[in-house]
């Protein structure tokens, strides 16, 4: 071994191969996570750039397989929380992904004036969280409960009133329920 | 899913724009240091360390390398030279490959786009301030598909390369590739303009390549920059709390990874710890094997 190697003439070993595969697997799902939760492009990189490191340097941490992206969702969703707690703290890392993501035009999203993203946006907090990782990441309440560090029961009951009381938030808009179903008119109305 | 998760789907924001070039160049700076557990569980003779090092050079560089496969972008020999010629690129046919020479590297993208168009091809073209280790380089991705553009090839130079990014000649577009691709290269920079791609400090061609510096005090680190002609421009404090940027730090405190800002400034990530670690870092490209 101690005679020098060229580059590329050996495959990447375990901690390396095991992130990199990490990294692929997982990053759209990861970047679109804190994407959708962030104004700032550059808070999107630096939020990225952090709990991918975070995985690196825990590498041994990071359970296998599927559970891997379950385990990813709940470090970016840490750092998110710590990221808006400090000052001006722009990683080291991530300096092309942030140039990239501040030319990157956010699609227009014209929901200030969607009746149903008020009534979201009336949600507390933890509703929408919950309410948001089964519609944008498309967990089912099993995941979440591993994403949030909550037993299966309690994500499942967490998510049943979350609904509802959006499902609430709708009817008392006077909303066309009928665009979305007549489901949730009946979960609104507690016959689901 | 119910009916209310698709009102909630239906508010969806976007996703990003996926796995780009920078989320690639993320993915090997992250890989530029040593994960922690493993540098914990390593053994602490020399040995174990550096082929520790030495694996966590290669996938870097190996991704890029299957970018430096064949021709056609021919790279003037002196990537600092400044704007002289008046067309920023030449642009010819040649055995069913489109090869093209960039005449000036700091022409505005909006130049070589509409060259670029004029010729029939569907290519941006961006010319990025890079450090030494990323001069040259060459990486086309497709804005639409969200991936690395194998089609689009480069060819190295023979023999050595001391670049992390590799040392290609020119890229070979196939006369009949659809696009749209977007192709990044990375120039030397101006002096005072801040390096939009680069690497950690040790990295091959960076001015603390083959140094072991992680885990040295900011005392030390400064001292082997100052050799080099390098100043720290800034810190950022690794601390989740009270940490961000910061003009200066104490001199104990450690350092955990550094990059380089513009040419001859660098910025460290630095954290207050007990005692001065063994020394780490990347080695094992080219670096002396005593």
């Amino acid at each position: 071994m101690s005679k020098q190697r060229k580059e590329g003439d050996i495959g990447p070993p375990a901690p390396e191969q095991r992130f990199e595969r990490l990294y692929l697997a997982h990053y759209p799902a990861i970047a679109a996570y804190v994407t959708r939760r962030t104004e700032s492009t550059d808070d999107i990189a630096d939020v990225i750039a952090e709990t991918f490191t975070t995985a690196w340097r825990r590498l041994d941490d990071v359970p296998q397989g599927d559970e891997a992206r379950l385990w990813l969702y709940a470090v970016a969703r840490r750092v998110l929380a710590n990221h808006f707690r400090a000052e001006e703290r722009r990683s080291a890392l991530a300096a092309r992904l942030r140039e990239e993501l501040a030319t990157w035009s956010r699609p227009a999203a014209d929901r200030d004036g969607d009746a149903t993203y008020q009534a979201f946006r009336r949600l507390s907090p933890d509703d929408r969280e919950l309410l948001t990782l089964v519609g944008w990441e498309g967990l089912s309440s099993a995941e979440i409960a591993k994403v949030l560090g909550c037993s299966r029961g309690a994500a499942r009951l967490r998510l049943h009133r979350a609904r509802k009381r959006l499902a609430k938030e709708l009817a008392a808009a006077d909303l066309d329920l009928t665009t979305y179903g007549l489901r949730a008119v009946a979960l609104a109305e507690g016959r689901s | 899913m119910n009916d209310v998760d698709r009102v909630i789907a239906h508010l969806s924001p976007g996703a990003g724009p996926g796995m780009t070039e920078g989320a690639h160049a993320l993915m090997r700076d992250i890989m530029a240091a040593e994960p922690t557990t493993a540098r914990a569980a390593a053994p602490a003779g020399r040995r174990g360390r550096r082929s520790l090092v030495l694996r966590a050079a290669v996938p870097g560089v190996a991704l890029l390398a299957a970018a430096f496969i064949g021709l056609s972008w021919m790279l003037p020999a002196g990537l600092g030279l400044g704007p002289g010629t008046a067309a920023a690129l030449d642009i010819k046919k040649e055995d069913g490959y489109y090869v093209i020479e960039i005449k000036d590297l700091y022409a505005d993208s909006a130049t070589y786009e509409a060259q670029l168009r004029d010729a029939g091809l569907d290519v941006t073209l961006d010319v990025i301030p890079s450090t030494p280790s990323w001069v040259g380089s060459i990486f086309p991705t497709s804005p639409t598909e969200n991936r690395y553009l194998d089609e689009i090839k480069t060819i190295d130079q023979p023999g050595g390369c001391d670049k992390m990014g590799g040392c290609p000649l020119g890229v070979k577009i196939p006369e009949n590739f659809q696009g749209p691709a977007e192709i990044t290269i990375g120039r030397e920079a101006k002096p005072g303009e801040p390096f939009e791609n680069g690497t950690t400090i040790d990295g091959l061609g960076e001015p603390l390549h083959c140094m072991p510096y992680v885990g040295r005090t900011v005392a030390e680190v400064r001292g082997m920059l100052q050799e080099r002609g390098v100043t720290i421009q800034n810190f950022t404090d690794m601390d989740p709390e009270t940490g961000g940027t910061k003009e200066s730090v104490p001199d104990s405190w450690l350092v955990e990874s550094g990059s380089m800002t513009e040419p001859g400034k660098a910025t460290l990530d630095v954290y207050e710890g007990s005692a001065p670690q063994e020394p780490g870092g990347r080695r094992g490209e080219n670096c002396p094997t005593s």
